[in-house]
């Protein structure tokens, strides 16, 4: 028997990219379940529509491509069930083809696929509907994802536990207690930050794993910067744009955090 | 010069050497006058003339500017001509005067322009720097056309030219196309889609 002998470190766990990416549709399953409850068929129609039609549009771009089809990966799954999520319950389902579509093709696809794009595919095709078709996103609707907080409070700890060690929990600690510092220095109302879109936002949306800082420092930077951008869109437009923007001006800047926060070597020779 | 090489040099600005799709000059006036078709032929229009003439007068003072001073030189000639076009337009044309706004006098500053009196006129006798200044004017101004109708199309429904209605579809208006990132989505499109047919 031989004997191979690596550098360490050794490490022996089956954690895979793939892995992560169903833990996170796993973690926010029992949120799409409350909100079919809650809304209804028309939920099921809209959280499947998006799906498919994300999963569709990535295969059919891979086939294209000539590149290898991964939408077993569940990434696609992920930005359709997140767009989904962030939808108004009553949208016309041709909206959300187009939002899906975008999302993936455009956000993702375009940028040069999953591990290559800037910016948060799901929020992309959020943005798009919202500036394209702002009167079906219209905003007096209760969204999908406005559903009980403690049940998408439940998800993250899901999300959190099922990722231990790979979620960026820094993001999400920054972001926190970023918003609900201001909060109180500008003495708003607390119960902001129980609002569904938030707690998406902050634990699912702002700790992906491609468009987000990779550096521990950069991660807090991003956590702090996003805080920020929500408590002052809240201050002048709508509290729920706003945290869906400031995640995807944060991501615009992710490249220039990682650049500025990155850690010196243990043993850099000096010129 | 030959009359093909003449022919050669209009086309060369229209296809291979199209400013805004193959050069990427001028995006700033191709990201914010393109909402529609008659806007961007308004621009377009302004364009050709301000170049062609341009390129006249600097090919024919070419042998006398200074090489230090060459665009100083280059810039007042080309201030000149978009001034005789401000004028003319805001006197004739008042409603395009006023959609198209700041980018009317921006063309001093169009790097379409300042580009062709660098590279082209101020090397090449006056004829075919006016050949070069039409076709490179052409380019820009169906280009433009192009995203402006695009734009047009999908942000509003219908294209709308001259007062009468060119085309409609039954679809509903994206907003976004009529707002700048429509400009961006749009450019971006049509890029990836001239490499792809390029590369083929």
């Amino acid at each position: 028997m031989s004997v191979v002998v690596s550098a360490p470190p050794h490490i022996k766990k089956g954690v895979s990219a793939k892995k992560m990416v169903w833990g996170v549709i796993i973690a926010l399953i029992p949120a799409a379940a409350v909100s079919v409850y809650l809304f209804g068929l028309q939920a099921l129609a809209i959280i499947s529509t998006s799906v498919l039609t994300a999963v569709c549009t990535e295969g059919a771009i891979q086939k294209i491509r000539l590149k290898k089809t991964t939408i077993i990966d569940g990434s696609a799954v992920v930005t359709g069930l997140l767009l989904a999520l962030l939808l108004p319950s009553n949208v016309p389902l041709w909206v959300l083809i187009v939002g899906a579509f975008v999302a993936v093709a455009i956000a993702k696809h375009a940028f040069g696929g999953y591990g290559s794009n800037i910016f948060n595919p799901a929020l992309v095709g959020w943005a798009f509907l919202t500036m394209a078709w702002p009167m079906y996103m219209a905003v007096d609707v209760a969204r999908l994802v406005d559903i009980s907080p403690v049940v998408l409070l439940v998800c993250a700890a899901f999300l959190f536990l099922w990722n231990r060690g790979y979620i960026k929990w820094q993001i999400s600690t920054a972001y926190l207690i970023t918003v609900v510092l201001l909060i109180v220095l500008f003495n708003l109302d607390i119960s902001r930050i129980f609002i569904g879109v938030f707690i998406l936002g902050v634990f699912f949306m702002a700790t992906d794993p491609v468009t987000t800082p990779t550096t521990k420092k950069g991660r807090f930077v991003f956590g702090v910067g996003c805080g920020i951008l929500t408590v002052i869109y809240g201050l002048y437009g709508g509290y729920a744009e706003g945290i869906c923007y400031s995640i995807l001006l944060m991501n615009s800047v992710t490249p220039l955090v990682d650049r500025f926060t990155r850690p010196t070597p243990l043993r850099e020779d000096k010129p | 010069m030959s009359e093909k090489s003449y022919a050669h040099e209009f086309k060369k600005g229209v296809l291979k050497d199209n400013p805004v799709l193959c050069l990427l000059l001028g995006l700033c006036p191709a990201l914010a006058v393109s909402t529609s078709i008659e806007l961007a032929l308004g621009m377009g229009a302004a364009v050709i003339f301000v170049l062609t003439a341009s390129n006249l007068i600097i090919s024919l003072l070419r042998g006398q500017i200074p090489v230090t001073v060459r665009i100083p030189s280059f810039i007042v000639v080309i201030a000149t001509f978009v001034t005789v076009v401000d004028m003319t337009m805001l006197a004739f044309l008042p409603p395009l005067h006023r959609a198209l706004g700041i980018y009317l006098p921006l063309i001093v500053v169009n790097c379409i322009v300042l580009g062709r009196a660098e590279v082209f006129a101020s090397r090449n006798p006056p004829a075919i720097s006016v050949v070069d200044g039409l076709g490179m004017g052409t380019g820009f101004t169906l280009a433009l056309m192009l995203i402006g109708g695009i734009r047009e199309l999908f942000g509003t429904g219908e294209i709308f030219f001259m007062g009468h209605t060119l085309l409609q579809v039954n679809i509903e208006p994206a907003m976004l196309m009529i707002l700048p990132p429509g400009a961006f989505f749009v450019i971006g499109l049509l890029l990836g889609l001239i490499n792809l047919l390029r590369d083929r």
